[in-house]
């Protein structure tokens, strides 16, 4: 069954190359973007994904605040923090959370990690 | 109220080394750098950061926290479209090339420059925060003279970095830490308690 996949992040350059890893992947699954947290909450709200990817340095508010938001709202939707800060206290964040951190660069392997997790191997 | 000294900086200067260390591993093997070293803002100048005399592309991040400062990542103009041709495939040509620069330099800014931050946040067991980048293009003499402005400024962490392409080095990159480190009692304590 065709999947929705939605990519949080500020930089097109990343969104693009997440979305094209997961086609290749997933060719069948239906990719949405936002650009900063706000623009995820509000997208969200009209549509609810199954997966998410959110960045954390973003215009507005940080990533892991949207993803707090949206995990609240809706604790169906697998979501993991795709981000070059790899900080110590993001990656423990994430955990709070009950997700995972992937760390940039965007490539086939960090983007096989983000589908692993929203996959459960 | 304790300023930042000497062993301070040597200590600093090896995390931030183990930080670009996490960016080499993010790139595999298109990144090598050299070992960091601290000049003194008066002796900034073209000389002492190595500039050629010609255009950068010049990242920019502001941090803050623990420490406060900000992170420019330069690379020559040259430099900046084998980059990009090297990140974005030989299929592009050059128009799209110059449409997507500020996109793509900030990208890989975001990922060198928060390796490095990171670095420091978690040797140091702090949280540092920091801005998105941003991107744009100066001659060195106007680089110099930004670094020289910067009242919040008073010493330059400087570590080279060399990209390998294809087999071929591009030297001449820079990342740059510029840093208020006078009276900072709380980042001397912290960073005390770091071993090497």
């Amino acid at each position: 069954m065709s999947k929705k996949l939605l990519i949080v992040d500020d930089s097109k350059m990343s969104r693009i190359f997440i979305g094209q890893h997961v086609k290749a992947a997933h060719p069948d699954w239906v990719i949405q973007e936002a650009g900063t947290g706000e623009e995820a909450i509000a997208l969200i709200e009209n549509e609810l994904p199954d997966f998410c990817t959110m960045d954390i340095n973003m215009p507005g508010m940080l990533g892991t605040e949207a993803a707090k938001l949206i995990l609240a709202a809706h604790p169906d939707i697998r979501l993991v923090i795709f981000s070059a800060n790899v900080q110590e206290s993001y990656q423990n964040e994430a955990r709070e959370l009950g997700t995972i951190l992937v760390p940039k660069p965007v490539t086939q392997a960090s983007v096989g990690l983000a589908l692993d997790y929203f996959l459960g191997v | 109220m304790e300023t930042l000294n000497k062993r301070h900086f040597e200590k600093l200067a090896k995390i931030i080394n183990r930080g670009t260390g996490r960016a080499v591993q993010g790139f595999h093997d298109i990144i090598g750098e050299s070992q960091p070293y601290w000049l003194e803002k008066n002796a900034i100048d073209e000389n002492a950061l190595q500039l050629k005399i010609g255009h950068y592309g010049v990242v920019e991040q502001e941090f803050t926290g623990l420490l406060n400062g900000k992170v420019l990542l330069l690379f020559t103009a040259d430099n900046v479209q084998r980059i990009l041709q090297k990140m974005l495939g030989d299929e592009i040509d050059a128009q799209g090339l110059n449409d997507i620069e500020s996109e793509a330099m900030r990208e890989l800014g975001n990922i060198m420059v928060n390796a490095c931050l990171s670095s420091i946040a978690d040797n140091l067991h702090v949280l540092l925060e920091s801005t998105v980048t941003c991107y744009q293009q100066h001659s060195s003499e106007e680089i110099v003279t930004v670094i020289q402005e910067d009242t919040h400024v008073d010493n330059v962490l400087v570590t080279h970095i060399n990209l390998i392409i294809d087999g071929v080095a591009l030297r001449g990159g820079k990342l740059l830490m510029l840093m208020n480190t006078d009276s900072n009692q709380a980042a001397a304590d912290k960073i005390e308690l770091f071993t090497m």
